[in-house]
């Protein structure tokens, strides 16, 4: 490669993985983060091998009273001295070494460190391209969620291999605004364009995904016969079958149950099964409850009840009967939810939290069924529980549904999903602004992992221990880290990865709100000047002018 | 053309020069020929010349605090007192750093023979400054040690007195001289102010 080097090898850093260099760096090349590399023979073939910069230090400081007035640069006073300025800057850089690229391999540490005084070179854009990632962008498996950072834009695009996310799961984690929302979009923009035509589902409680429709309208999600479809499922759209609640699910729902009501709970649970089979209805649950252990039938509708069981039975009429999701016959069947080329928005805003835990709940328990039924062939199509393809769905507000310190309903299933979902293709992608609340387990089974700036020491902690793949080094740039940076590791790249986000094809639904944008625009509006106009008639005049309450309605 | 004779060393490496005052040589050297930084060959064994560097001057001057009666004004001595020899002279130190033999081949370093008293010492033709620091078609300085330890205060400023001219008669080897360069600059300019 025909470039000037950059630096000199100064001689090994601290750990049998880093050295150092010295160079001037006139131009500041090297950046943290930045890759170079030192050509050595391995195995009689000569090799770039790859580092990361780790550390700059200066080595030639101005004196500290060079720098008594602030208005007089310490340059100015080493110009007095005929000291040319250029001669000043000198750095000592640690580079941690990553190896020779090979193919089948990845990264392969050969485990000599460079030769004192060997030139050490900036790593050429195509050759960063080749190496950092395995997926080309615009093939098929690759997401190409932006450039590598310490380059210029677009320099070299960095794509994730979606085959590693969809086996062994994602995790977008940072603080708020910093941009998972926009970079969740822009991966699933990738995995909707027509090179890869995913299976996709998002779990969105906040209602900003439906501008991905807009997919659905734009040529770069279209080739041939191929079209991208989007489906979002509004809240009041939202299905479940009352019969595929657990018990689990029935304990979690109803409120405030004392040992006995779930020990009755249990019982009728157990009954209605073995009466009804998989499919029960509201009404025969209750009756099962009202029957009692006796299987007793229920005769008498005024006929008094058990204090227990009359207890239990309001608690449930109050959960399932008011609820707009719960009915007795369907669900949102599979294949509506999931299906290649379609990208499944579901709506959870206005449902109340323990609901959206069991709607999650019940169709990761249902996706995950269908999925393992359907490999082992044990359902066939048109059934219910086929589903012939993998499914990768995305989890917003992931702690909700995983918190830490303690298990709830949503936590089993996601783990087993994280543990077992390889198997039968389904993964999950989890995005939290909040990682110390995200159960930990959780967190380190997901293996491809997108962390953005995070600023509070208690999330980082958590970061720290639960993602081995992010070196020490990067995770100091956590804060610093400006909105749209993410940084990317695990199984999905080749080695950690400061990235760009690219921008979106699609419109970002989740804007800031701009209240005193909203508040001026307010008085623009003609309603206010009605208002004012209201308001300066005199009084008998009120009734017939337009009033508050028409302003109000 | 010679520039005066050695009459003294401190060191193997260290001889002192006395400059040719008028009447001493058929032409009397300038200032320049002598000047801080100079490269000289000193007249050594079978047409051999030990190389050296001008890295001090002093003056002689017994009359000066010599504030007697004189019987005669300064300009008028030739006139009356004929046999009245000057005692004034310009000592300028040099340091030895290597040798250049009859056939123009460079040893750099400390020479194993030493000039003897009143051996007369030149200024170095560019020529020649260039077959001393030429070796295999490139520019050495071995010798660098002797200036760097040279304890003086201006050992700096002959460091990178040396570094200019060799930049101008080497340009091809200006790079690595500059390395150099910049090291003694920086140590020699901006740390002691600082
Ligand atoms: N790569 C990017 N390029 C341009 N703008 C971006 C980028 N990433 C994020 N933004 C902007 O930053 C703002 C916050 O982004 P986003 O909604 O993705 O944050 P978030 O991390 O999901 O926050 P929250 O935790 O509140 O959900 C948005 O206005 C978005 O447009
Ligand atoms: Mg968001």
């Amino acid at each position: 490669m025909s470039e000037l080097p950059i630096g000199t090898t100064k001689g090994p850093g601290e750990t049998p993985q880093d050295y150092t260099f010295v160079t001037p760096d006139p131009e500041q090349r090297c950046k943290y983060g930045e890759f170079v590399y030192y050509d050595a023979a391995i195995d009689g073939q000569q090799r770039a091998i790859l580092g990361r910069i780790t550390q700059r230090l200066p080595l030639r400081l101005y004196p500290d009273t060079f720098m008594s007035d602030p208005a007089v640069p310490p340059q100015a006073v080493a110009d007095l001295l005929a000291y040319p300025r250029d001669d000043s800057e000198l750095y000592q850089i640690t580079a941690t070494i990553l190896g020779y690229y090979d193919e089948g391999l990845g990264f392969v540490n050969p485990r000599v460190p460079p030769r004192p005084g060997a030139p050490i070179y900036i790593a050429p854009d195509a050759l960063l391209g080749e190496v950092l990632c395995r997926a080309t962008p615009g093939q098929r498996g690759a997401v190409h969620i932006g450039s590598l950072l310490s380059r210029p834009t677009d320099a070299v695009p960095i794509a994730l291999d979606a085959t590693g996310f969809t086996s062994t799961h994602l995790a977008i984690i940072a603080s708020t605004g910093a941009g998972k929302s926009y970079l969740a979009g822009v991966i699933l923009e990738e995995l909707m364009q027509p090179h890869n035509r995913a299976a996709v589902l998002i779990i969105d409680p906040h209602a900003e995904y439906d501008t991905l429709s807009e997919m659905q309208n734009n040529p770069a999600f279209a080739d041939g016969e191929y079209r991208a479809v989007v489906r979002v499922i509004r809240p009041q759209d939202i299905q479940v079958r009352v019969s595929s609640l657990d018990l689990g699910d029935l304990r979690y729902l109803l409120p405030n149950l004392s040992d006995k009501m779930h020990h009755e709970l249990g019982q009728a649970y157990n009954r209605v099964r073995r009466k009804y089979g998989e499919r029960w209805t509201r009404g025969q649950f209750r009756t099962t409850l009202l029957e009692g252990e006796a299987g007793r039938p229920v005769t008498d509708p005024n006929e008094e009840v058990d204090a227990t069981i009359g207890a239990l039975v309001w608690r449930f009429n109050s959960v399932m009967e008011h609820s707009a999701i719960f009915n007795d016959h369907t669900n949102i069947p599979l294949s509506d939810l999931f299906c290649p080329g379609q990208c499944t928005v579901l709506q959870l805003n206005e449902i109340p939290d323990r609901e959206q835990q069991v709607v999650v709940a019940t169709l990761m328990r249902r996706l995950f069924e269908a999925r393992k039924d359907t490999e082992r062939g044990r359902a066939k199509d048109d059934d219910e529980n086929y589903l012939p393809y993998p499914a990768f769905v995305l989890i917003e507000e992931a702690h909700n549904f995983a918190p830490a310190n303690a298990e709830i309903i949503t936590t089993q299933v996601l783990k087993q999903i994280l543990s077992e979902g390889r198997k039968f293709g389904v993964s999950i992608g989890l995005i939290s602004q909040r990682p110390g609340k995200l159960d930990s387990d959780v967190l380190s089974q997901c293996m491809t992992q997108c962390i953005m700036r995070i600023v509070n020491p208690v999330d980082q902690a958590r970061v720290a221990e639960s993602v081995e793949s992010v070196g020490r080094d990067l995770l100091l740039e956590l804060p610093a880290l400006s909105k749209g940076q993410v940084i990317v590791a695990g199984a999905s790249v080749n080695t950690p990865l400061m990235v760009r986000v690219r921008q979106r094809l699609t419109p970002h639904g989740a804007e800031n709100p701009d209240a005193p944008a909203e508040w001026a625009a307010w008085f623009d509006d003609a309603r206010t000047r009605a208002r004012q106009r209201g308001r300066a008639l005199p009084p008998g005049f009120i009734e017939t002018a337009p009033g508050r309450d028409d302003l109000l309605r | 053309m010679f520039i005066g004779k050695i009459v003294s060393a401190s060191s193997h490496i260290d001889y002192v020069c006395q400059v040719f005052a008028k009447g001493e040589a058929e032409v009397v050297p300038e200032p320049s020929d002598y000047g801080f930084g100079q490269f000289v060959a000193i007249e050594a064994a079978d047409g051999s010349s030990l190389v050296g560097l001008v890295h001090n001057t002093s003056l002689l001057n017994p009359e000066f605090g010599n504030l007697g009666p004189r019987l005669s004004p300064h300009e008028d001595l030739a006139v009356f007192a004929p046999d009245y020899l000057s005692e004034q002279a310009t000592l300028v130190a040099i340091l030895v750093v290597g040798l250049l033999d009859a056939h123009l081949q460079a040893r750099q370093g400390v020479p194993s023979i030493a000039a003897h008293p009143d051996a007369r010492a030149r200024a170095l033709a560019r020529a020649e400054i260039d077959a001393f620091h030429r070796a295999h078609g490139h520019l050495q300085m071995a010798y660098l040690p002797l200036l760097t330890g040279l304890q003086s205060a201006l050992a700096p400023s002959l460091l990178e007195q040396t570094f200019a001219l060799l930049s101008t008669l080497f340009p091809a080897d200006s790079a690595r001289i500059n390395v150099l360069r910049a090291n003694v600059a920086w140590r020699a300019r901006i740390l002691p102010t600082g």
